[in-house]
């Protein structure tokens, strides 16, 4: 991680084909940045993705017409030049409507596994590092929480604390942090009695600057692959809640409740159903394979 | 061995109390319950007598010990909104419904997912890994909702192939009424194929490429053997500590798949029951799932011990 | 390799193998003697006494049956005798007596006139708190015993002898016949429920015995209630439908696929839902009929504490709210089109007598929302209210709280009406459940909600008795509280002249809606129903069950 040896890299770049036997010592990061873009996929669905966050943020801008603004004269119309994606069955914009699910859509899952992933991380580390009965009664938390059948707790923290979108986060996030939680106190077990961390220990280093300089970095990579899978999951969470009627509820709007609007239409607008359909798909494809390049560029074990 | 089951009871007890405590207590904390919206037109002397009847009039911690009480004898009372209706019921009645659906979509979908991963994993780098791998990040990328939406419109509306909802019942409990039960097995199995198609075939390349393989094809030992003696023991691995869970989850409902084709299973009564408020209901079947999913864990431990020796589990 | 993969694959093929035999034999036995229906959800009770809704009287006007039936054609509703098999009035109009038929219950036991007798009443016994005892009340002596007044012995219903019944009634009551109709006066049998207990008989199908055409053989809550037919039916050679399946599914698309597909033989809906069916009316399998439904849809204002604005005793204020919504609009907003506008409450499936009763009335808005027929006039109203009250006439400043279950398509219409007629706010609130909608509404943490009512019998009574002020029913519509109204509404008792009683209800329909603006009523159902084109004789009453089926068949 030291810059000092990532001269090299700009070499190892031009053509690995020729230096095929003696590994260059680049940087981790460096290296699964190469191999990452790279992959043309992976590369091709990450912009897409960044294409699709610019258009769900300012999409609606594009547009001169109001996501929220019913017109009962325009109700159920096909696709065309003002309404690009057509009309919904209150007469609203459907294009304007589709960026703000995927924003909410998009948020939820993002910030849903940003809190567990950042919540479990902490809780996992501080276990570890403690230890001893701190770490025994912390682990049986984990795993009743590891226990809980997720869906079913979800939906119950849905009708206890009402819908919306800041219950909604809890709610994922509560059920899902309990894996980073174990994967960081297995990480740092291994990394507590490295030589660095024993002295950063003696230096009296305070606990939360060790966390950040020595934990957080050696768990980089196993976290963003968590990222890569736990978001197209709590895409799905939200929309399916939602479509349930347990999740983010009307007026506001996500990709959920415009799939479960849409499935009224289905017969005669099957645009309506399809469009958001298709949007989700998309997206979660898209994360999913960039999930994999990730993989494929941050395992050590898939050197190419 | 036997420490270490008994440790995990104590664990097991300890962690069904917590989730059951929290569920009622979560529960009660809202305003409203069962009976509101089935007594809320009534005189307020009828209602009161209702509330009664029920003993949902009562304190909440003296309501905690009675249920928490009974849940010790097994008991976790009778529905509220659905009266007659108990755990045992809902266990002889619904259960039965959802296991099938969940069985046969696991025995469609990783046997296939098996299949196809061991395929592409052989054949890397060809077409045929090349079209596993879109078809199972496809099916990985739609959830079982839309699928079954997919599906149910146009097997069952457009092409008339099969009947739109519905799920085989008496007599035909376990076997027969096949043709109601294909959709909802394809609209949760295809998702298991796409998952465990890439589990598969990671694990394998894993192993493909892994010293011992490389050893063993070294010193010349067939393609045939290598993969019986090495391959597939150890690429199995992740397979077998994975099957529990999912056989779990699966036989205890699909929500989704079931809420579409109307399969009155154990997923969709336990919507109905959070929406009625029913408590006894929402508790038994959370500290039922519960349990289950904690035995699960363990028998998966035991399994990773089982195929693994370099995993011991239990020193601390 | 080939070994293991063969095992692998061998499986899988298995697997399908069986899925796909399964198609094979894909017998939907959809014989002629077979109907299948659906329900949105599940009946909440099997107990005639504790009915609440539509879907119970569906399958219980099925499977049991009282004095009379009533008999639907070309939407309007008539009666027909049944288990009665004649009756008499008194001169004076108040005692009715009833010689029944000699028929059976399921099990072979007589149908008796005691069993009547018990079932008025059980429903009134206080106890049982049951929802639709006021339904009795017109019977001498019931609403003394229901409110813990009186006593059983002193309500007016007398078996004379097995096969003779005499209810007397309290006031002359023109419409008593329309209301002892309903599925909650019919008979019961003490000593089976009695075995259970009121509570568990609730849902207790299996216990259950009928007296109706059909009996219940299973009933899987979410999945499917299977009805045969039941040859102890006094009238079973007439039934020609020997099994009912009747499935829940609320989802619109799936009943028009079931439709389509020939494996449902009829529907009934009404508002948006009804736009998803009308690629079907081309079909040539499928019959459509339209028949205006006995339902009013109405905006509540909170006048038990104002709201949450505090702004809603005030009349004006009510006014404009009520006068600013475009009722085309809204029915086209919300029912697609497919129901009605209405400007007035009673709606005009009514009939008084054989007097149309929405033909006498007229719509009781009209000359007011002529009068405000801009919003500039409309805001000034608004602001007029605002100064009565003594608040800021900042209009802008104004909002108010809509409260609503899951969200509805009404909040959001109104928001905008409201914001661009009147350049005032609303908040959407949206509760969880219902039981934390009943919560929040007991606490009355609103300003707005929307609501319906269905009529329960064929007279303006049913809709205009929920704004007497001791009815119970008007609290859960904003708590309207007039003694103006209490007092016209007190003359009906002794009034039995048609003509008479039109006026009263017109008078009483105009304060409510047009004076005081206690309601703002604002669509009205109107009822599609397709049908697969072999099924005859399927009827669809406005008052009571959606369905009656019993001597439907199918050619």
């Amino acid at each position: 991680m030291d810059s000092k040896f990532n001269f090299v890299s700009t070499s190892s770049a031009t053509d690995t084909a020729e230096q095929p036997t003696t590994p260059v010592s680049i940087g981790f990061w460096q290296s699964a940045g190469h191999k990452f873009s790279h992959d043309r996929l992976s590369m091709t669905c990450a912009t897409i993705l960044i294409i699709l966050v610019l258009v769900a943020i300012f999409g609606p801008m594009l547009s001169p017409l109001n996501p929220n603004q019913l017109h009962v004269n325009q109700q159920n119309l096909a696709p065309s030049q003002t309404y690009w994606f057509g009309t919904d069955h209150l007469g609203r914009d459907l294009f304007t409507r589709v960026c703000l699910g995927v924003r909410i859509s998009l948020i939820v899952a993002l910030v849903a596994t940003l809190l567990s992933m950042v919540f479990g991380t902490i809780y996992g580390m501080l276990m570890s590092y403690f230890g001893g009965w701190v770490d025994s009664c912390l682990m049986r938390l984990i795993e009743i929480f590891n226990s809980l059948p997720s869906l079913l707790v979800t939906m119950i923290i849905m009708t206890v604390l009402g819908n919306g979108i800041g219950t909604m986060l809890f709610a994922l996030a509560i059920t899902s942090w309990a894996g980073a939680a174990r994967q960081a106190r297995g990480l740092v077990l291994q990394l507590r009695d490295t030589d660095y961390v024993t002295a950063a220990i003696m230096l009296n280093t305070p606990l939360w600057k060790i966390m950040l300089r020595h934990f957080v970095p050696n768990m980089m990579s196993i976290l963003i692959l968590d990222i890569g899978q736990s978001i197209p999951a709590n895409i799905f969470a939200e929309a399916s809640l939602s479509f349930l009627g347990l999740g983010i509820q009307a007026p506001n709007t996500s990709l959920g409740i415009l799939i479960s609007e849409g499935q009224n239409q289905m017969l005669q607008h099957a645009s309506q159903l399809y469009i958001p359909i298709l949007v989700l798909v998309v997206i979660v494809l898209a994360f999913n394979i960039v999930g994999d390049g990730l993989r494929d560029a941050l395992d050590p074990k898939f050197k190419a | 061995m036997l420490k270490v089951i008994l440790r995990r009871l104590v664990a097991l007890i300890i962690s069904l109390f917590l989730i059951a405590s929290a569920t009622f207590f979560l529960l009660a904390a809202v305003p409203g319950d069962a009976l509101s919206a089935q007594t809320d037109k009534l005189p307020t002397a009828a209602r009161k007598q209702v509330y009664r009847n029920t003993g949902l009039d009562k304190p909440v911690l003296q309501r905690y010990e009675i249920t928490m009480t009974n849940m010790l004898h097994g008991d976790f009372g009778t529905s509220i909104a659905d009266p007659g209706m108990t755990m045992h019921t809902v266990l002889k009645e619904k259960l039965p419904l959802s296991a099938r659906l969940g069985l046969q979509q696991v025995l469609f979908g990783i046997p296939l997912g098996l299949l196809l991963g061991t395929l592409a994993a052989v054949y890397k780098n060809t077409w045929l890994d090349r079209s596993v791998t879109i078809v199972s990040l496809l099916l990985m990328s739609v959830p079982s909702l839309i699928l079954a939406l997919l599906l149910q419109s146009y097997f069952g509306g457009t092409l008339g192939w099969f009947p739109i909802i519905g799920w085989p019942e008496g007599s035909n409990l376990w076997l027969g009424g096949w043709s109601y039960t294909v959709l909802p097995t394809l609209a949760g199995g295809l998702g298991y194929i796409a998952r465990y198609a890439r589990l598969l075939k990671n694990s394998m390349l894993d192993v493909l490429s892994s010293d011992y393989v490389l050893t063993a094809k070294t010193k010349g030992l067939t393609g045939r053997r290598v993969v019986m003696n090495h391959v597939v023991r150890n690429a199995a691995i992740p397979i077998i500590t994975s099957l529990p869970v999912t056989v779990a989850f699966s036989i205890t409902g699909s929500v989704f798949v079931e809420s579409i084709f109307v399969i009155p299973g154990i997923g969709q009564y336990f919507v109905q029951a959070l929406t009625n408020r029913d408590v006894p209901i929402i508790m038994g079947e959370t500290v039922l799932l519960a349990a289950l999913y904690i035995v699960t864990l363990f028998i998966t431990d035991l399994l990773y011990m089982a195929v693994d020796p370099r995993i011991k589990l239990y020193q601390n | 390799m080939g070994k293991h993969l063969g095992l692998v694959a061998g499986v899988a093929v298995v697997g399908l193998t069986t899925l796909l035999a399964g198609c094979g034999n894909n017998s939907t036995s959809t014989t002629n003697k077979t109907l299948n229906l659906v329900q949105a959800s599940d009946p909440t009770t099997v107990d005639v006494n504790d009915v609440r809704n539509a879907n119970e009287f569906n399958v219980l006007n099925a499977t049991q049956e009282g004095l009379f039936r009533v008999t639907s054609k070309n939407g309007k509703d008539s009666l027909k005798l049944a288990q009665a098999k004649s009756y008499t009035i008194s001169k004076d109009g108040k005692t009715y007596t009833f010689k029944l038929r000699h028929t059976k219950w399921s099990d072979g036991k007589a149908v008796t006139a005691q069993q009547f007798v018990d079932s008025i009443i059980r429903e009134l016994t206080p106890k049982n708190g049951f929802a639709y005892a006021s339904m009795a009340y017109d019977i001498q002596g019931a609403e003394a015993f229901n409110t813990g007044k009186g006593t059983a012995n002193q309500v007016g219903a007398k078996a004379l002898d097995q096969h003779t019944l005499q209810i007397t009634l309290t006031n002359k009551t023109p419409y008593f016949l329309k209301k002892l109709s309903s599925v909650v006066f019919y008979p019961v049998r003490l000593d089976k429920i009695n075995k259970v207990g009121t509570k568990k008989w609730k849902t207790d199908w299996q216990d259950q015995v009928y007296n109706g055409a059909y009996k219940m053989t299973s009933w899987k809550t979410n999945g499917k209630i299977v009805l045969k037919k039941n040859s102890k039916f006094w009238n079973a050679k007439k039934v020609n439908l020997t099994k009912v399946n009747i499935t829940t599914t609320a989802k619109d698309s799936t009943m028009v696929s079931l439709l389509q597909s020939g494996q449902l033989d009829a529907v009934l809906t009404s508002g948006a839902n009804a736009s998803d069916f009308n690629k079907l009316a081309s079909s040539n399998k499928i019959t459509k009929r339209t028949q205006a439904g006995g339902s009013t849809s109405f905006i509540v204002f909170n006048q038990h504490t104002g709201g949450t604005s505090k702004l809603l005793k005030n009349t004006k204020i009510r006014e404009a709210l009520s006068l600013a919504i475009n009722r085309n609009a809204y029915n086209k907003a919300i029912n697609g089109g497919q129901g009605q506008a209405v400007y007035s409450f009673v709606p005009n499936s009514i009939d008084v007598n054989t007097t149309n009763y929405h033909d006498y009335a007229g719509n009781v808005l009209t000359s007011a929302l002529k009068q405000y027929n801009s919003s500039a006039k409309l805001q000034a109203l608004f602001k007029a209210g605002l100064k009565e009250t003594g608040q800021s006439t900042d209009l802008s400043k104004v909002t108010l709280n809509y409260l609503t279950t899951s969200g509805d398509d009404t909040g959001t219409f109104l928001k905008q009406q409201y914001k661009s007629k009147l350049g005032i706010n609303v908040k959407i609130t949206t509760a969880p459940d219902d039981a934390s909608f009943i919560a929040d509404r007991n606490a009355n943490k609103y300003d707005l909600l929307a609501n319906a009512w269905n009529g329960d019998y064929d007279d303006p009574s049913t809709f205009l008795n929920l704004w007497v002020s001791t009815g119970g029913f008007q609290k859960f519509f904003g708590g309207y509280d007039s003694t103006e109204y209490d007092k016209l509404y007190g003359t009906l008792a002794d009034t039995a002249d048609t003509q008479k009683r039109l006026k009263i209800y017109s008078q009483l329909e105009k304060l409510v809606v047009a004076k005081d603006f206690g309601v703002a009523p604002v669509s009205g159902a109107k009822n599609q129903i397709y049908t697969n084109k072999n099924l005859k004789n399927f009827q669809t009453p406005v008052f009571g069950p959606d369905y009656d089926y019993v001597y439907a068949n199918k050619k």
